[in-house]
């Protein structure tokens, strides 16, 4: 049903061949055009019923779906690490992850562990707005080592071009984290506590005991003298386990304040000196800057064109920065690492105060002297030499024609000093001997390489050998006779096992009964026996058969096998009777074969006489 | 030691060293291709100063008192020679080892020697306060005291790495030629005396 504006209602449509859709009643076209609006479906290669089509991605989308997930998985991340070590402000993590986009971007994740570059990314986060942590922190949450986060953390600034930018210039101010590690051990925090420790943290600034040391030491060691000083029990274990440094670090910063002065004085005198610095921080020292020539504007307002140069390069505002934050250049103590440097050296120039031991040591001085040079002559020509520094300072290489001159006259090293670095033939042997046992694995290593070369170089070569004809025929052979020799193996088990069988005695009734039947038959064979002048008429008859019939041999032979079976026999048969019921299965046996064949019916004969008149000999 | 007491004791060329400070040269490395391939087992069991261990490093280790350094031989005939204190000395060591090379039965050569890096030390003899330095010239420093305790500042022209310390000690390393090594010194001084400690 459609409506109909001229009819005014709504009629049945009608859509003809032409494609167009009319009015039942008037005829009125309504629609000009044939599009299909509902959803279709087709049968992918696997058979599934799919929406056909795609969707459409707009403009505003800028990532695909799988950095999409990328960015909120790294998000997600970086929340947790934040809310993870106390901070609970989102906008941290939101810097974060822009920090962390601009990395994406530039492949900085590939190859490193994306918690190690989240938390560089909050890491810079935090640096830019002051809050108080430092890779430490962001190191015993991770379980991962500081250097290698810091390493993280330096490659990032390179990427984002941080190295010229206030976040990463500015060094950190130990005062940031008085506060969050008076909360950490106080439970509920203290103000006095925070006040004192910030005034020692000054102090200690002002003493050059901060240049070039981590903020953990001297902040561990200002709360732990203030905690004290204000009457609250605390253990350097506790100290330590707020600001990770180890106890030989806590102990040697609190040597190092007990050497200042500010060290003997009381709680109120620390905070009234404290206030007076506050308002005289802004009084240059009056000679200390006259040697400054330079005017030039260095700090990061020098393209500001209002701004002018105040003192050292930094503009008015940069220069109460810097002196708050590491100080100043005036008064002080010197720096621990100074002072130890002076030891040295005074203790370097204190034999020099003793006439005679200046003479020694001077003449100690030229006889070094003469002996480098005449080192110098003895293993270095001078002309050498000299072309050799000459051309190092100037480009640092050497032109190809002095090379090959030099490469050739190698002889000029003194060869009696080379020799001392070669062994001898027992020193050879020796060092061979204790090589190969301290490298045995790798000796073991390299002899299965070469195992493995060899089997495949062996299997390669019975490959090719395979499409050889020869080799197939002389395969065949070889299987042929091996064959024959499993064959002849097998038949020697079995009559092994035969005689085994038969020696054993008899254990049961059953067994008995056997062996009695069989004595009937060793009686039988007895009596056969007995016959001594049939015995000899055969063996003549057999003579004459072999002379006439000589192709046959081969027959001839085979009794002789039989020949040589019968003396085990016998032996049985000493041994006990069971020997002749072998006898006589083996007569039957040969009875049998001889049967098949028509022909051979005269052969039977004398082959038995054969065989008895053998056995006649030996029972005599 | 005896190499800065005689370079002390000598006058200084305030012209090419208007500090009055001369920095000392403390280590050198260098290369060289022997240019012939070599089998680091017979030369590991045959020279007195070698030692092998393939599976830790695929290079024999060998030393000579004279000068006293460092060589590091590798199969493809390449060499690299450390510890030497001048330039001179470390092309002699490296003629040494090669030397001994020779006498081991391989047709050793001495191909393309270059100095690949000068390391100086000197000592200023005043503190520095290393954040002043950061703040004003903070496009070529790096100063963590979290990581490390000196200011990493690398100077573009020369083009040498220098690491300043609170003590007033200073090394330089990265440079290919002594000069550089000097140069960057003169250069950084200035500033050094800027932010020295003032006193009362």
């Amino acid at each position: 049903m459609v409506y109909c504006s001229h009819c005014a209602k709504n009629v049945a449509g009608e859509r003809l061949d032409d494609g167009f859709l009319c009015c039942g009643s008037c005829g009125r076209v309504l629609e000009d055009y044939f599009f299909a609006e509902e959803p279709s479906f087709v049968k992918n290669a696997a058979g599934q019923s799919k929406l056909s089509g795609n969707y459409v991605r707009t403009v505003q989308s800028e990532y695909s779906e799988s950095r999409q997930r990328t960015l909120d998985r790294a998000y997600d991340e970086i929340k947790y690490l934040s809310f993870g070590l106390g901070v609970n402000d989102e906008h941290m993590a939101e810097q974060a992850l822009t920090f962390y986009k601009i990395a994406l971007e530039r492949n900085f994740t590939r190859g490193r562990k994306s918690e190690q570059v989240h938390a560089a990314c909050l890491y810079i986060a935090f640096r830019h707005n002051n809050k108080p942590y430092l890779l430490i922190d962001f190191s015993n949450y991770l379980r991962t080592d500081v250097y290698v986060l810091g390493a993280v953390f330096l490659q990032l600034c390179q990427v984002l071009r941080l190295g010229e930018h206030p976040i990463v210039q500015k060094p950190v101010d130990p005062s940031l984290f008085i506060h969050r590690y008076t909360k950490n051990l106080l439970k509920r925090g203290s103000k006095a506590v925070s006040d004192t420790a910030l005034a020692i943290v000054a102090s200690m600034k002002r003493d050059w005991m901060q240049t070039g040391r981590k903020p953990s030491g001297l902040c561990g060691a200002a709360l732990y003298i203030s905690a004290l000083a204000h009457g609250i029990k605390c253990s350097k274990p506790d100290i330590l386990k707020i600001v990770h440094v180890c106890e030989a670090t806590l102990t040697k910063r609190l040597v190092e304040f007990e050497d200042t002065e500010s060290s003997s004085l009381t709680v109120e005198e620390l905070n009234t000196m404290a206030k007076e610095h506050e308002k005289n921080s802004m009084i240059m020292p009056g000679g200390g800057l006259k040697g400054c020539i330079s005017k030039d504007l260095l700090c990061e307002h020098k393209e500001d064109s209002g701004v002018t140069h105040f003192a050292l390069g930094l503009c008015e505002a940069c220069y109460k920065d810097f002196d708050k934050l590491s100080g100043g250049l005036g008064g002080g103590l010197d720096p621990p690492a100074f002072q130890r440097a002076e030891r040295e050296r005074f203790k370097k120039t204190l034999p020099e105060e003793s006439v005679d031991e200046a003479c020694a040591l001077a003449n100690a001085s030229n006889d070094q002297f003469k002996s480098h040079k005449e080192d110098l002559h003895a293993y270095v020509p001078e002309s050498i030499g000299a072309n050799v520094e000459h051309e190092a300072t100037k480009d640092g290489k050497y032109d190809d024609s002095h090379r090959e001159d030099e490469s050739e006259t190698l002889s000029d090293i003194d060869d009696e000093e080379v020799d001392l670095y070669i062994h001898d033939e027992e020193g050879k042997h020796i060092k061979k001997l204790l090589w190969e046992t301290a490298n045995r694995e790798y000796l073991e290593e390299q002899a299965a390489k070469e195992a493995a070369a060899a089997a495949n170089k062996k299997a390669f070569e019975a490959n090719f050998e395979n499409c050889s004809e020869d080799l197939l025929a002389a395969r065949e052979l070889a299987a042929s006779s091996a064959e024959a020799v499993a064959k002849s193996r097998k038949e020697m088990r079995q009559k092994r096992a035969y005689e085994a069988k038969n020696t054993r005695p008899a254990q049961s009734a059953a067994e008995a009964f056997g062996q009695m039947s069989n004595k009937k038959r060793n009686l039988q064979g007895l009596k056969s026996k007995v016959n001594f002048e049939l015995l000899n008429e055969l063996f003549d008859e057999m003579e004459n058969t072999d002379d006439l019939k000589k192709p046959k041999k081969v027959r001839f032979d085979l009794p002789l096998d039989n020949d040589d079976n019968i003396p085990s026999k016998v032996e049985d048969k000493n041994e006990d009777e069971m020997g002749l019921a072998d006898e006589f299965d083996d007569e039957g046996d040969m009875g049998e074969m001889y049967q098949n064949t028509e022909n051979m019916a005269d052969k039977y004969f004398p082959e038995d006489g054969d065989f008895g008149y053998d056995d006649y000999d030996d029972y005599y | 030691m005896a190499d800065q007491g005689l370079e002390g004791s000598q006058p200084v060329d305030l012209q090419k060293h208007p500090s009055g400070i001369v920095p000392t040269l403390q280590n050198i490395v260098s290369t060289v291709n022997l240019d012939c391939k070599l089998d680091l087992k017979t030369i590991a069991l045959q020279a007195r100063n070698a030692e092998y261990n393939p599976k830790r490093f695929a290079a024999v280790i060998m030393r000579i008192r004279d000068p006293k350094t460092t060589a590091l031989i590798f199969a493809s005939g390449k060499m690299v020679c450390t510890g030497a204190k001048s330039e001179q000395q470390s092309k002699l060591a490296a003629r040494k080892y090669a030397r001994i090379i020779q006498k081991l039965g391989f047709p050793a050569k001495f191909k393309d020697f270059k100095i690949q890096n000068i390391v100086g030390s000197c000592d200023v003899k005043f503190p520095i306060r290393l954040e002043g330095l950061a703040y004003s010239h903070g496009a070529f420093s790096s100063y963590e005291p979290e990581l490390f305790p000196g200011l990493i500042y690398r100077m573009k022209q020369p083009k040498i790495v220098l690491l300043i310390f609170v003590s007033g000690k200073i090394v330089l390393t990265g440079a290919k030629v002594r000069d550089e090594t000097y140069t960057a010194f003169e250069n950084i001084y200035p500033v050094l005396t800027e932010f020295r400690k003032n006193q009362q």
